[in-house]
């Protein structure tokens, strides 16, 4: 790290705690009009239990679409955490530091959000109760454990929870320090979930190795979430979707996604919360260079799953291509994807000034979530609009609806409040890991040169 | 215990360069030439018998991509490592990058085997029927992987080259050589990754896929190259143990390499399995007749022993050793687990390419059953070996000429570590510049 800056244990202290304790009137604000995109979502939910799936724009042919895109991103989205925080941690990255907690909120966030979006398309969303728990053994009904309908929430509920205790593993000292630094009913309320930390040597040996535990068990769950979501395509015949690909392509995709969704969350929170001496030009530079690697890796399995769509030269796949490449409006989404989720932001990632200018890595990244976007609506829809066997399976072409467009804009109010209320309650950036980074820091002097360095965990 | 002395720049350079030409016996070099050419003998032979029946080059084709994924899978870890800037690794990057010699020995193998190939007109392949295509861009492909590979040990054995031959005038070191030398080796690093991706894209589906006539799995491509990433680490862990085993370099090749190399391992491993349960799971679920033909013949027919034996060598295996602390954090549990992985590599190859050439023939209707297994006959073994003998007896010869550890990288981890003061201890610190 180029950029070092020497804290005080109180200034870091002072820093990270402003916000949860002081609440400047900009926030009540920020909240009323992320409320207002909520409750836009919620009406629109409402609607449609009235209603029914009528005011999408499904046919007998396009039943999942912007909802089940939204859903495939934002579970994209949650693997910003565990790449962030679990990798990075057991790779000893010193870079990670003041990025983890923010990438675990959003990952915690993201994943509510995602579970909302079948339930809404479910369009009864009461029913969902029967698909997913045995209700009533005496005539023998039970689930089909078979089903995605099972396999989806049991594998997002378990990486839900394990990002849960991941977070609140990791906030527990910085909820000490929010206790010994409040009075009244904060004070009391962190109390209790600082659980009596005091700091005591056994206290934070057994912080450091749940932490660590944690980061590893948490991987393999990581890994199935997406792999499962992809799976809810690919053991489809669906062509298009019918492919073996699919679970690696997914969860690389989903790791793009939310590590770049990770370095727009950052320069939001730099320039929110006046972060400089903690977020910097160095972070964006290391979030630049990873995105770099994961991005083209995510392009060669594009690529692997559009070659070998082709491969074979089958008729149906061949249509789906075409449709996908040549026919609008998917014509005019394709390129757009291409170039907003690699060939524009990449080339410049390969330049250094880039990648430490803070706006620059803002637009980009967020560049590539609008690409991602639409790359999961081309993965789902137009393999579903092509046209089949029988005359009577060719419809038109599906077309989003407003309802569907403001649950859209809902998703991003729910992070976005989510994000914003947490931060309010809890330090965003984690005390306890800056501090530590702080104290490992030395220099080696290397002839005229003084290089900095790092304690060797 | 006799006493160590700690390493130190001016100390290093003298055990170093004093090694050169000194490791691998002159007897031992002069048998496994005779084992390469008696290898070439027999693949003559196998030539001048012509390509029909296609079956008979299945094990020829397993020996090609064995040597891709494991002597030419080893040059990506030098380049990975130093692209994340790992220390752990100073010393294997040598014996890493030495692995570009298996180029020499595996692209006149690739182009003998795309000439036995049957017809491509019409075939599903990523070729398209394009001009060329398969034998000739597959060979551009391989030259293009071998000559970078090659051009990386170059560059990268330049100041040691310089250092050893005490002939400094060509190669002073001047601040500019040092740029050109740092930033040529993470070029020629990527390309070379790009390109070992590339081939093995090429080799699993035209030496593979495309002889199946069903078979368009799109993971295969990526399954290829991790599995030849594992295998590539685990074939620079076994060289490393030699090297310090029978070539002195006990003091070098310390725990934190092994250890370092013990994590990317178990990671390998796991993502061997997960792309094995991908293709397996889209199957399984998928069940059309291609789909159960699939199944049959790679996983569950006459190569079932093949198959459930890779998995256990390169994924249960690994997995069940290296997840104990006391197995990772050593010399010899990782160097265990890396033979088990380059044995599970050999037979997760023959279980591809022997079952994908066995159904090889003209363009037809689909296959519904798998023929039976079909086992290696006299010349099949002696091309193997010879192959095998032959990248061994390149690799000896290139440590002739080069120091089996890279003198300016392992200095400059001296000069970037240091023992500080920390508390009532003394810690390792270590410098990273831009």
């Amino acid at each position: 790290m180029k950029e070092w800056r020497e804290l005080s244990s109180s200034k870091i202290n002072d820093d990270l705690l402003k916000f949860p304790l002081h609440t400047p009137m900009w926030f009540w604000y920020a909240l009323a009009g992320l409320g207002l995109v909520v409750g836009a979502g919620f009406l629109a939910f409402a609607i449609m239990i009235g209603g029914g799936l009528q005011f999408l724009g499904y046919n007998n042919q396009t039943m999942w679409a912007v909802l089940i895109t939204n859903f495939v991103f934002w579970i994209g989205i949650s693997h910003a955490g565990v790449m962030i925080s679990a990798i990075l941690r057991l790779t000893q990255a010193e870079w990670r530091r003041p990025v983890t907690r923010a990438s675990e909120i959003l990952t915690v966030f993201s994943l509510a959000t995602a579970m909302l979006m079948p339930i809404i398309h479910s369009g009864r969303p009461w029913r969902t109760l029967y698909w997913e728990f045995p209700f009533d053994f005496s005539r023998g009904i039970f689930m089909d454990i078979r089903s995605a309908l099972v396999w989806d929430p049991s594998a997002i509920f378990t990486y839900l929870l394990s990002s849960v205790m991941f977070v609140y593993v990791a906030l527990v000292p910085d909820l000490a320090v929010a206790r010994d630094r409040s009075s009244g009913i904060a004070r009391y309320l962190y109390a209790i979930l600082a659980m009596g930390f005091q700091g005591t040597k056994r206290q934070w040996r057994l912080q450091a190795i749940a932490g660590i535990l944690l980061s590893a068990l948490i991987l393999p769950v990581f890994v199935s979430v997406h792999s499962i979501v992809s799976w809810d395509f690919a053991m489809a015949l669906v062509p298009g979707w019918h492919s073996t690909v699919f679970p690696p392509y997914f969860v690389i995709g989903a790791v793009h996604s939310g590590v770049s969704a990770v370095a727009t969350l950052m320069a939001i929170l730099r320039w929110i919360f006046h972060l400089d001496d903690y977020l910097t030009d160095d972070h964006f530079d290391a979030l630049g260079r990873l995105l770099v690697v994961v991005s083209t890796t995510w392009l060669y399995f594009f690529g692997m799953d559009f070659y070998y769509g082709l491969f074979a030269r089958d008729e149906m796949e061949l249509g789906i291509w075409s449709l996908r490449l040549f026919t609008p409006p998917y014509n005019t989404l394709f390129p757009i994807f291409l170039l907003a989720g690699y060939l524009i932001p990449v080339p410049l990632w390969l330049i250094r000034g880039v990648r430490r200018n803070v706006k620059a890595m803002f637009f980009t990244s967020l560049l590539v979530n609008v690409g991602m976007w639409i790359e999961r609506y081309m993965l789902i829809v137009p393999p579903l609009s092509n046209k089949q066997a029988f005359p009577f399976d060719w419809v038109t072409v599906y077309q989003p609806q407003p309802i569907e467009w403001v649950l859209v804009v809902f998703t991003f109010g729910v992070v976005s409040t989510g994000i914003l209320v947490f931060a309010k309650l809890f330090p965003i950036i984690p005390l306890f890991d800056i501090k530590e980074g702080q104290n490992l820091r030395r220099v080696i002097q290397v002839g005229r040169r003084t290089v900095p360095g790092v304690v060797r965990e | 215990m006799a006493h160590v002395e700690p390493l130190t720049r001016a100390g290093t350079t003298h055990d170093l360069t004093g090694r050169v030409g000194r490791i691998g016996s002159g007897s031992a070099m002069l048998v496994l030439g005779i084992l390469a050419l008696a290898g070439l003998i027999g693949l003559i032979l196998k030539v001048m018998s012509g390509p029909v029946p296609l079956n008979k080059w299945g094990y020829t084709a397993a020996a090609l991509a064995f040597l891709l994924s494991t002597g030419q899978g080893m040059p990506v870890v030098a380049f990975a490592t130093r692209l994340a800037k790992g220390y752990w690794a100073l010393p294997l990057r040598r014996a890493a990058e030495l692995g570009a010699v298996t180029g020499l020995v595996t692209t006149p193998l690739f182009i003998v085997l795309l000439f036995q190939l049957p017809d491509f007109f019409g075939r599903p392949s990523i070729w398209f029927d394009w001009p060329g295509g398969p034998v000739l861009w597959d060979s551009v492909a391989m030259i293009l992987l071998t000559f970078t590979g090659l051009a990386m040990l170059f560059v990268s054995s330049r100041p040691d080259r310089a250092l050893s031959t005490q002939q400094a005038s060509d190669w002073p070191g001047t601040g500019r050589q040092w740029d050109v030398l740092t930033a040529g080796l993470v070029v020629l690093g990527a390309f070379y990754l790009m390109m070992l991706v590339f081939v093995h894209m090429y080799v699993v589906s035209d030496l593979g896929m495309s002889l199946v006539l069903g078979w368009r799995s799109a993971i295969i491509p990526p399954y290829h190259a991790v599995s030849g990433l594992q295998a590539g680490l685990a074939t620079t862990l076994l060289v490393c143990g030699a090297l310090r085993r029978f070539g002195g370099l006990r003091r070098y090749f310390g725990l934190d390499v092994f250890w370092g190399a013990s994590k990317l391992l178990l990671g390998l491993s796991l993502l061997f399995f997960y792309f094995t349960w991908s293709e397996l799971l889209t199957n399984w679920y998928g069940r059309t007749a291609d789909e159960q033909f699939l199944l049959d013949l790679f996983m569950f027919g006459p190569y079932t022993a093949l198959f459930i034996s890779s998995v256990l060598l390169n994924f249960a295996l690994p997995l069940a050793l290296l997840i104990w602390n006391p197995i990772r954090v050593s010399v010899r549990g990782p160097i265990f687990v890396a033979g088990l992985i380059l044995l599970g590599n050999l037979i997760d190859r023959l279980r591809i390419f022997v079952a994908s050439w066995s159904v090889a023939g003209p363009l037809g209707p689909h296959r519904t059953f798998a023929p039976p297994a079909q086992y290696p006959d006299a010349l099949d073994l002696l091309v193997f070996v010879g192959a095998v003998s032959a990248v061994t007896f390149l690799y000896l010869l290139a440590l002739r000429f080069v120091p089996p550890i890279a003198i300016w990288e392992f200095k400059t981890g001296l000069l970037l570590t240091a023992e500080r003061p920390y508390l009532k201890t003394e810690v390792a610190v270590v410098a990273k510049p831009q």
